[in-house]
């Protein structure tokens, strides 16, 4: 598609210039930038024609269309210190790290970058860096497989528990435009995985998660995105599941002009449970958007979704949720929830909840609900002398409460309930 | 076994009921379509000079338009220049002017169809514009409906003997380059009916159109136009069934509702197409563009449809609630077997303040079919107030068969209310335990639970309709337990 081509053009000169710095990539992974590159070349940035970018525009990203060079590594935002023991600890006023994490953090959880984890693990490399995240259709996950810098590979060993969550922080520098973590859990491991992405200045970051769980594995994954309010944030996390296994995924995302998030998961054997829950809050001048997709391919597999969504301003909100149950998945129990709180007139909300079923004896439910909040329980705040700005955040933080309630990690959950607080407290004159 | 695939069996199994090709002369077109046939058309019918034209225009646009290719449906694809577009019976020109005129075959056809004209008229008091093929051969209760002011005529009568009314309202809606299959029927439509209820009056009885596509190779493009005056109320009736033959038909129909100020349109489908034989062959396209504009202030259109036939359905009736506090509804229930499939739902256009729309979908597909509802709610800003209730429910028999569900909900308000839920289930081993254990045989059961299932749709349709619409669920699970 020459169309698609003109548009990323200048990004195709940029691969051009990175081949020679990656040469000492094993081939097999040269082999997979180089397609993915042809992928995006194919693919071109996505449309508002393309059904799954209807309500989300990218055409900022189409080459020359605007500037993602802010002089991010000069800024320096403060990284959030959710006092999670064994996290990176970044020093205040410095600029962060492309990324930090390091070594064994304790006996059978390791956290490496790409090279390092070459030199020591090459087989596990092989097998699944890569391999997750699809580049074939999807154009976003291509464009990061073409260009990440480095990676972050964390590998928790068979029967290991995790005492500790990982966290890993990205900053704006360039180096974390192309944000790469793959999370391998081995059988009847447990892992608590966080990734916070914070930036300032304008700047396009693009992110791409792969997680693999084994047989009766746990992985419980969090991406706090604060990013800068000028950014764009699009994201893919990819996870595979087999028998067993438990993935829980949480979305916060608190920043950023525009912010797509992917987040799917494929349930490779039989017994797996899975839950993707999110919540968003966007106000004025900013765009997020959630696609969730959870592919039951084998049966006996339960699915959870929450996503929650506060919009005010002018800010837009999109959700899509897919519940894909194939021919054999009988016994397939899928939930599904997406509910929206409009705070102002000019918010917008596009949620499309969607079940596409081939098997019959399952249970799939999904809802949506977009609305403001209750007058009656402003009001019986109001008559007991709470005044009605405060009422109003009262009433936001108890919608968003129960979303929040679903993280598992306790310093996380707090340090996102002050924030959220703060963010919809009354404003000082 | 489970009851669900016993079911699944009895449903493939079973043969269309109302198969058979009534033998009447026909005045038929040539297969093909070019600008020529357009006009062959608009002259057959003697049409006004600006008829012309707007078909020629809706043609020329649908030239330039690709057939779309996003609903949830795979067919092979139609070549419209195999279809032919004008059949009507012999003797156009002497139109029976009473029922004893009436061809006596084609009155049979009904009989066997179990739609006997003048019993059914006078038993029910229903006026019935029959529609065989693509000109109305009779209608009764014209002088009653006269005196109540009532226009319910053919289209074709209507653009003679109303021709300002037909050319006001005639697009007005349902646009002549709206889409592809709007924009086919808006060049070649051969005849419909066209309703108009004069301010203030309540219609004096349940109008009812019975559709049946009857010539070989014959597309049926209907053009349905019901305009209610400033308080006005009509119930409209539209029912099908189609012979049985082998080679696949295309029907593309258009309605338009137009309500104005407090007036309420209550349109009522029931709709049983030749689906096709088990293996997939045959069966009707039904491509459908259906969409009613509430006008004015506490204007009401309802729409229920329970679409039992067709091999492949493609329908969104829709309403545009423009004027304040006005309401719209849907009520489906969407039963696809075999090799069917359906991609049906409605759209609310919320645009006037304190509008409402109500959605509820059943879906229910056996065999190897599809069945998808895909909806939209679309709330604009200034639509204060607006409100909004949708339920999807599906129900599966049998493994092999797919169930989808596409909502759409885009607000832009925030005092908007709207909820969306859907569910997805098969009927329940103990639920059929339950019955059985009460002495009720497990065929009895299915059938009780799955309009049990359907029941909040069922209730909203005029009584004839609802026993119909039961029988005909009925029928269709007949000998699905062996």
């Amino acid at each position: 598609m020459p169309a698609a081509t003109e548009q990323v053009s200048r990004y195709l000169q940029r691969f051009n210039a990175t081949l020679t710095r990656e040469e000492g990539e094993p081939a097999w992974l040269r082999e997979r930038r180089e397609r993915a590159m042809e992928r995006f070349l194919t693919l071109g940035i996505p449309t508002t024609r393309d059904e799954e970018y209807k309500y989300t525009d990218l055409s900022a990203l189409v080459d020359g269309k605007r500037r993602f060079d802010a002089p991010a590594d000069s800024v320096a935002p403060a990284v959030p210190d959710y006092a999670l023991t064994g996290g990176p600890r970044t020093e205040a006023g410095a600029a962060p790290p492309a990324f930090e994490a390091s070594g064994t953090v304790e006996p059978g959880v390791r956290v490496f970058r790409l090279a390092e984890a070459l030199r020591q693990e090459p087989d596990l490399i092989a097998q699944h860096f890569g391999a997750i995240a699809p580049i074939e259709d999807h154009a976003l996950s291509a464009a990061n497989t073409a260009f990440f810098e480095d990676a972050a590979v964390v590998v928790a060993d068979p029967g290991v528990t995790a005492s500790q969550p990982v966290h890993l922080v990205f900053g704006s520098g360039s180096a974390a435009r192309n944000p790469r973590v793959l999370v391998v859990a081995g059988r009847n491991s447990a892992l608590q995985v966080v990734e916070t992405y914070v930036g300032a200045g304008t700047y396009w970051r693009n992110a791409v998660t792969e997680i693999r769980a084994e047989e009766n594995a746990r992985v419980d994954h969090y991406r706090a995105s604060i990013e800068s309010p000028d950014a764009y944030h699009t994201g893919l996390l990819q996870a595979t599941q087999e028998r067993d296994s438990h993935v829980g995924t949480f979305s916060l995302s608190f920043g950023g002009a525009v912010v797509r998030n992917d987040i799917r998961t494929r349930l490779n054997g039989s017994g797996c449970e899975c839950s993707l829950d999110g919540l968003y809050t966007a106000g004025q001048g900013q765009h997020v958007d959630h696609h969730t997709a959870i592919d039951h391919a084998m049966p006996h597999c339960n699915s959870h979704q929450l996503y929650k969504g506060v919009l005010d301003g002018n800010a837009k909100g999109v959700f899509n949720g897919k519940i894909f149950v194939r021919r054999d998945a009988q016994k397939t129990d899928a939930v599904q929830s997406n509910k929206n709180l409009l705070l102002s007139d000019e918010a917008e909300v596009n949620t499309k909840p969607q079940l596409e079923i081939d098997a019959n004896d399952v249970r799939c439910t999904h809802g949506a609900t977009i609305g403001q909040l209750d007058a009656t329980s402003a009001f019986y705040l109001r008559s007991r002398g709470i005044s009605a700005d405060q009422a109003r955040n009262i009433l936001t933080y108890a919608f968003a409460a129960d979303a929040l309630a679903r993280i598992r990690l306790e310093p996380l959950r707090e340090y996102f309930e002050a924030l959220l607080l703060a963010r919809f407290a009354p404003q000082e004159d | 076994m489970s009851a669900a695939t016993e079911q699944l069996e009895g449903l493939t199994s079973q043969e269309y009921k109302y198969g058979f090709v009534t033998d009447i002369d026909q005045e038929t077109l040539p297969p093909g379509l070019t600008e020529d046939t357009v006009r062959f058309i608009s002259a057959k019918k003697g049409e006004p000079e600006w008829l012309l034209e707007w078909r020629l225009k809706a043609f020329r646009h649908w030239q330039k338009m690709e057939e779309p290719r996003w609903p949830n449906v795979k067919y092979p694809p139609i070549d419209y220049q195999a279809i032919s577009y004008y059949a009507a019976p012999k003797g156009d020109a002497d139109r029976p002017k009473s029922l004893d005129e009436v061809d006596p075959e084609l009155l049979a056809t009904y009989e066997k169809l179990g739609i006997p004209l003048e019993e059914r008229a006078a038993l029910a008091g229903v006026a019935v514009d029959a529609v065989f093929d693509s000109v109305s051969v009779a209608t009764t209760f014209r002088e009653r409906l006269a005196e109540a002011g009532v226009i319910f005529m053919s289209i074709s009568e209507a653009v003679r003997e109303h021709p300002e009314l037909v050319r006001q309202y005639l697009g007005s809606v349902v646009p002549a380059t709206d889409n592809y299959f709007a924009a086919l029927n808006s060049a070649v439509f051969s005849d419909g009916s066209f309703v108009f209820i004069p301010k203030g009056v309540t219609c004096p009885m349940e109008l009812s159109t019975y559709f049946r596509i009857n010539a070989m190779n014959t597309g049926q493009f209907e053009r349905t136009l019901i305009v209610a005056e400033e308080g006005a109320y009509v119930s409209y009736l539209e029912g099908c069934t189609a012979p049985m033959r082998d080679e696949n038909q295309l029907h593309a129909a258009v309605v338009e509702l137009v309500a104005q100020d407090d007036a309420r349109i209550k349109y009522s489908t029931v709709q049983n197409w030749y689906p096709g034989d088990k293996d997939g062959n045959g069966g009707i396209y039904n491509f459908v563009t259906k969409r009613g504009a509430c006008r004015g202030r506490n204007s009401k259109i309802s729409w229920t449809q329970v679409e039992t036939g067709s091999a492949i359905t493609w329908k969104y009736p829709s309403c545009i609630l423009i004027g304040d506090n006005s309401v719209g509804e849907f009520y489906s229930v969407a039963v696809t077997n075999n090799h069917q499939q359906a991609d049906t739902g409605t759209k609310m256009i919320h645009i006037g303040r304190n509008t409402s729309s109500t959605i509820i979908s059943k879906g229910i597909s056996a065999g190897v079919s599809n069945n998808s509802y895909r909806g939209l709610v679309k709330i604009l800003p200034k639509a204060e107030g607006a409100r909004n209730f949708s339920q999807c429910d599906s129900m599966l028999m049998g493994d092999r068969c797919g169930a989808h569900t596409f909502p759409y909900l885009e607000v832009r308000n925030k005092s908007a209310q709207v909820e969306h839920e859907a569910t997805t289930s098969k009927i329940g081993e103990d639920q059929i335990f339950y019955l059985n254990q009460r002495g009720i045989e497990t065929e009895d059961a299915v059938s009780m639970i799955v309009n049990g299932f359907c029941k909040e749709v069922f209730r909203e349709l005029p009584m004839e309709f609802a026993v119909e619409a039961q029988k005909l669920l009925g029928v269709s699970l007949e000998g699905s337990v062996g």
